[in-house]
């Protein structure tokens, strides 16, 4: 049954999809003219319906018989930026020139978007009781970025014109982008020829970020006066400060020997060891089936950790677990904070490993972190486990909890965000 | 209204035309159109289009019903869509008179108005509302090219606003001319393939069933017997006097016979009767005549009348006219709806003319049959009376009464079947059968059908006639009167009714009562120019109120020339005149004034501790309050606030003025 109704809404969807490119506003109110005088005036002996519907009928036939007659040449050129961010407006230009012999008027510009609707699958689990309303959200939900019909200026022979088109970022992920279509519309203003031009691109919209308050790095201890810019390498560097006598139990190939050779006695070149911060950002990406909203004030609050801490002063891993364990490193010589916002953008839910899949990654890498921060999706046995376990094993921690349940028993370096909220339980921090 | 200039107008005087409503058509077109003059607007939020909406929704469902119980389907549907546009006058006149140019389409959708994650569509109410003024002039039957020809004009009209204007002029004007003929061809290819549909295809157009049309003049054997399954309720009769069931009312009457049809030959319905002193005139009779009353329905008008025999006189009908054929089918031309009328009947009368040639003919096909069947029973040899009475024992006798059943491809013709190896069939087998018989022994016999009103209803308190009680039986002439000669087993009803009624008969009966009822309460209201005065008084007076209301809530404002807000404000709306603004700008002379983007409140409490001797503050902050409601409230103050406002700042300004 479910299948049945899916293939309806589909069908409805695409029809409603057709009608929308293929009919100007006074095309629609015909075609919703011709339905009720063609439901009213059945009987053509008690009304004078009928005259209406064949007149509209008529027109439409009209409009659509000049539509062959319409489709001229144009150019488009377009550019989708690269990144934008979600829930956040977005500007980029088009530039149109008609390269043909005749002036064309009447053009408007339709991005397409790739198609939004559900798999089968998701449109089973998400609704036990088929309706278009649930249906429809779900279309609207999974959009990521919506592009509004653009009017283009009327273009004389061989002009060019340049449109700025104002799109808005919806929630975060690749949007594809199939290309432009050109609507134009016929001399009575019904109907529109599409002209289609393709032009694949894909555009990332990073995770919405949030301001956070000037808070301190778990673990840091040690802060170096002006940073530690100076090295080209990563981790232990050892910069060479000075010579000194030799002292018992100095290595032996430290002896600086044209020093030792004027000076008789042995001399050792001197270094320093300079330690860098290495801190991890830890995701937990095990959402619930319905907590689709903390997971995305997760990522969220993930982004806006990945783009306020300095990485030219340490380094910073991104750990969760997606197919596979990834860990990701921005800092010198390694990615930087936009790409980490980049692979934020993809993050999904993992739905088939096992929770203690993050505990075992973090393990991996805690004899190298200086300080973890880990932003949980709730506040449960596991996760209090896992967090017992990185404390005993000496790591400095700090833990945000983003849930919309009460957390009982909560310990005060425990930080709960509301996902409703984020923005306020962060300025808690 | 984003039309075009008088647009609407021409819309509302098309509708006018064709309904002949133009008091309202005129009323509505000055309304629609004068804002374009009058630079007033209705401050009207988009919650309050949510509530008109809601009240023009509940204004269209209760007149849909009003006009289902007076008028029944499929008039009271054309009579809504021909009243849709005043029904939604409301919300017109509030876009037109509004100072939103659109508004959301959560206020027509009432799904809509719950979620409030989805996607804003506006609209302005412009072209929807001339789309239905135009489509509602369509559903008011007035003939002529004249419709179309408003129809096309107004269409250019509006389509000029929306096309493109780099095209020429000519690129619009032939895709136009084009449709506009084919829509004329179309309009007459629907009107030749309606005309061809009638005469191929009859029984299907004939939506009622029950009803034999005269126009068509043919009834098939086994159309009465597809009706017998049908329990509804068609008449409800009244008898007086010494009329008792059962009695036959009679509809129309076929002499001719070929195939399995019988036919009316020969007879027009003309002539038109005599209409004198409220009552038609079928015959004269000899004896005082008793009444019988008959409470009928048409859905579609003119219906037949279902005469009992020897009816002399029809009173109390609505109807124009009265037509009768001459084999006594009469036809009254009369709108669509219940109807009802007295039928005085003299069973002595002579109402049917004499025989002709045609009521002795017996088709090439039965004539073996029926001669031998004649011959065995003796009938050439007796007279007229003894025919009928022996024709009447054979039938009763050996013959018995089976519902139909609708006869097979490759039977054997169902007559003789019938008289010769079943022996038992339906009433129209044992009225053809015996008027062939009749023909045979030189009777001349009509085949006559109508109902049979039997059953009586406490409820109702009448002989209720249902579907299944529709019949077929001979009117023999015999000794220079014709008489009804019916040889269906009596038992037939009952039988029938065994067959039909199920579990929600009577429940069924009950809505048609309930139906009739409220029919009978809404007769009045027939009367079409009456109910339309009605409703207009009504209407005035809910606009009336309406604009009272708005008026004193102070949601008037006056725009400028274009359309756009002006600085000018008048009639208090806004409380621009308060005196308030004297005080303000006298403290401003003497060094004190009020901060850009400072509310008057912090300004009062900066100046509080400076103010010099004399001036007090408490004053000035109660003066200030006042000032606050008048300027803000949008019930605005009450008169004595307002006067009290004045005399406290002039006042004030007096003692404290340089």
């Amino acid at each position: 049954m479910r299948r049945t109704a899916y293939r309806l809404f589909r069908f409805i969807s695409a029809v409603t999809y057709r009608t929308n490119r293929r009919f100007t506003a006074a095309g629609a109110l015909v075609v919703s003219g011709v339905v009720m005088t063609g439901a009213l005036g059945v009987d053509i002996t008690q009304s004078a319906a009928h005259q209406v519907f064949g007149f509209l009928v008529a027109l439409l036939s009209a409009a659509a018989l000049c539509l062959p007659l319409l489709r001229a040449r144009v150019h488009v050129e377009r550019e989708l930026p690269r990144v934008a961010t979600a829930g956040e407006p977005f500007t980029y230009r088009v530039r149109v020139s008609n390269p043909g012999a005749a002036a064309v008027d009447g053009l408007s510009l339709i991005e397409d978007l790739a198609d939004t609707r559900p798999a089968f699958e998701t449109f089973r689990a998400a609704m036990t009781i088929p309706n278009y309303r649930a249906w429809k959200r779900l279309v609207n939900a999974a959009r990521i970025v919506q592009v509004p019909e653009q009017a283009l200026p009327a273009l004389a022979p061989g002009a060019a014109a340049e449109i700025e088109v104002e799109a808005q970022a919806l929630k975060r992920g690749i949007a594809h982008s199939r290309g432009v279509t050109v609507a134009r519309a016929d001399p009575l203003g019904l109907m529109r020829a599409l002209m289609p031009v393709p032009r694949q691109a894909n555009l990332v919209v990073l995770p919405r970020r949030y301001a956070l308050p000037p808070f301190t790095l778990p673990g840091s201890r040690r802060y170096q006066q002006g940073g530690v810019a100076l090295a080209a390498s990563v981790g232990d560097s050892r910069e060479f400060l000075g010579l000194r006598e030799y002292r018992p139990g100095d290595p032996l190939q430290h002896i600086h020997w044209k020093s030792y050779a004027r000076a008789a006695k042995p001399i050792v070149k001197e270094y320093q060891d300079e330690y860098f911060e290495r801190h991890a950002l830890l995701l937990d990406t095990f959402a619930r089936p319905g907590g689709e909203r903390s997971f995305e004030a997760a990522v969220s609050i993930a982004a806006s950790f990945a783009c306020t801490i300095e990485t030219r002063e340490c380094l910073l891993d991104l750990m969760f677990i997606g197919a596979e364990a990834y860990t990701y490193t921005a800092g010198r010589g390694q990615l930087q904070s936009g790409s980490l916002l980049e692979i934020l953008a993809a993050v999904q839910p993992c739905r088939d490993k096992p929770f203690a899949a993050l505990g075992e990654a973090a393990f991996a890498r805690q004899q190298a972190m200086s300080g973890c921060i880990c932003v949980l999706l709730g506040w449960d046995e596991a996760r209090r486990e896992l967090v017992h376990k990185l404390r005993s094993h000496g790591v400095a921690l700090r833990v945000i909890a983003v849930t919309a349940e009460p957390v009982e028993e909560r310990p005060a370096w425990l930080l709960v965000v509301d996902p409703d909220r984020p923005q306020d339980s962060l300025a808690r921090l | 209204m984003n039309t075009l200039p008088l647009l609407l107008a021409a819309a509302c005087a098309l509708w006018g035309v064709q309904t002949g409503q133009w008091l309202i058509a005129a009323a509505a077109a000055v309304a629609l159109e004068a804002p374009r003059v009058l630079p007033l607007r209705w401050n009207i939020e988009q919650v309050h289009f949510n509530r008109l909406s809601d009240f023009c929704s509940v204004l269209i469902v209760a007149v849909a019903v009003t006009l289902y119980f007076t008028f029944g389907n499929p008039r009271a549907l054309l009579l809504l869509f021909q009243w849709l546009p005043v029904l939604l006058l409301p919300l017109a006149l509030a876009q037109a008179w509004s100072n939103l140019p659109r508004i959301d389409v959560s206020a027509f959708v009432w799904t809509m108005r719950k979620d409030p994650g989805r996607d804003r569509y506006t609209l302005n109410l412009g072209y929807p509302c001339f789309a239905v003024w135009v489509f509602a002039a369509s559903a008011a039957n007035a003939r002529g090219p004249g419709f179309y020809a408003g129809l096309v004009m107004l269409a250019a009209w509006a389509l000029w606003a929306a096309r493109p204007r780099r095209f020429p002029l000519a690129a619009w004007l032939i895709p136009l001319a084009l449709a506009a003929g084919a829509g004329y061809g179309v309009q007459r290819g629907l009107q030749h393939a309606r005309a061809w549909l009638e005469e191929a295809a009859l029984e299907w157009l004939d939506t009622s069933g029950s009803r034999s049309d005269p126009y068509r003049s043919r009834t098939d054997l086994g159309h009465i017997g597809e009706l017998k399954h049908d329990d509804a309720i068609v008449l409800r009769v009244r008898t007086e006097g010494g009329i008792r069931p059962p009695l036959l009312l009679h509809r129309a009457s076929y002499n001719s016979y070929f195939g399995t049809t019988w036919a009316a030959r020969n007879a027009p319905l003309e002539p038109r009767l005599p209409y004198g002193r409220s009552r038609w005139v079928l015959a004269t009779g000899a004896s005082p005549p008793v009444r019988v009353t008959v409470f009928d329905r048409s859905p579609r008008g003119n219906p037949v009348l279902s005469l009992p025999r020897g009816t002399v006189e029809v009173r109390g009908l609505e109807a124009l006219v009265l037509k009768r054929n001459g084999l006594g089918t009469v036809q009254a031309e009369s709108p669509p709806g219940y109807f009802t009328y007295a039928a005085w009947v003299d069973p002595a009368a002579a109402t049917d003319g004499a025989p002709g040639e045609d009521d002795l003919r017996v088709p090439k096909s039965e004539q073996a049959l029926v001669a031998r069947l004649a011959e065995d029973l003796g009938l050439p040899d007796l007279s007229a009376e003894s025919a009928v009475a022996a024709v009447e024992a054979h039938f009763a006798r050996g013959f018995a009464y089976s519902t139909y059943r609708p006869p097979g491809a490759r039977e054997r013709p169902a007559l003789a079947e019938f008289l010769l190896r079943t022996r038992a069939g339906h009433c129209e087998y044992f009225a053809t059968a015996t008027a062939l018989l009749l023909r045979a022994a030189g009777v001349p016999a009509r085949y006559a059908t109508g109902f049979s009103a039997q059953e009586y209803s406490r409820l109702e308190d009448a002989y209720v006639v249902r579907v299944r009680h529709a019949h077929a039986w001979v009117k023999a002439y015999v000794n220079g009167a014709w008489r009804d000669v019916d040889t269906t087993p009596a038992a037939w009803a009952s039988v029938e009714q065994d067959a039909a009624s199920s579990w929600w008969s009577p429940l069924m009966d009950l809505w048609s009562w309930m139906r009739f009822r409220l029919s009978q309460l809404t007769a009045g209201a027939r009367d079409e120019a009456a109910t339309t005065a009605l409703w207009t008084g009504v209407a005035l007076l809910l606009a009336a109120w309406f604009g009272w209301r708005l008026y004193r809530q102070r949601r008037l404002i006056m725009i400028g020339k274009r359309g756009q807000p002006g600085e000018k404000t008048g009639s208090g709306a806004t409380g621009g005149d308060s005196e308030f603004f004297l005080v303000e700008r006298a403290l401003a002379r003497s060094g004190l004034p009020r901060g850009p983007g400072e509310t008057v409140m912090e300004w009062l409490a900066r100046i509080g501790p400076g103010l010099p001797e004399g001036m007090r503050e408490l004053e000035l902050i109660e003066l200030a309050s006042l000032h606050y409601r008048h300027r803000f409230d949008p019930a605005g103050l009450e008169p004595a606030d307002r006067q009290r406002l004045k005399a406290s700042a002039e006042r004030w300004l007096a003692l404290n003025a340089e």
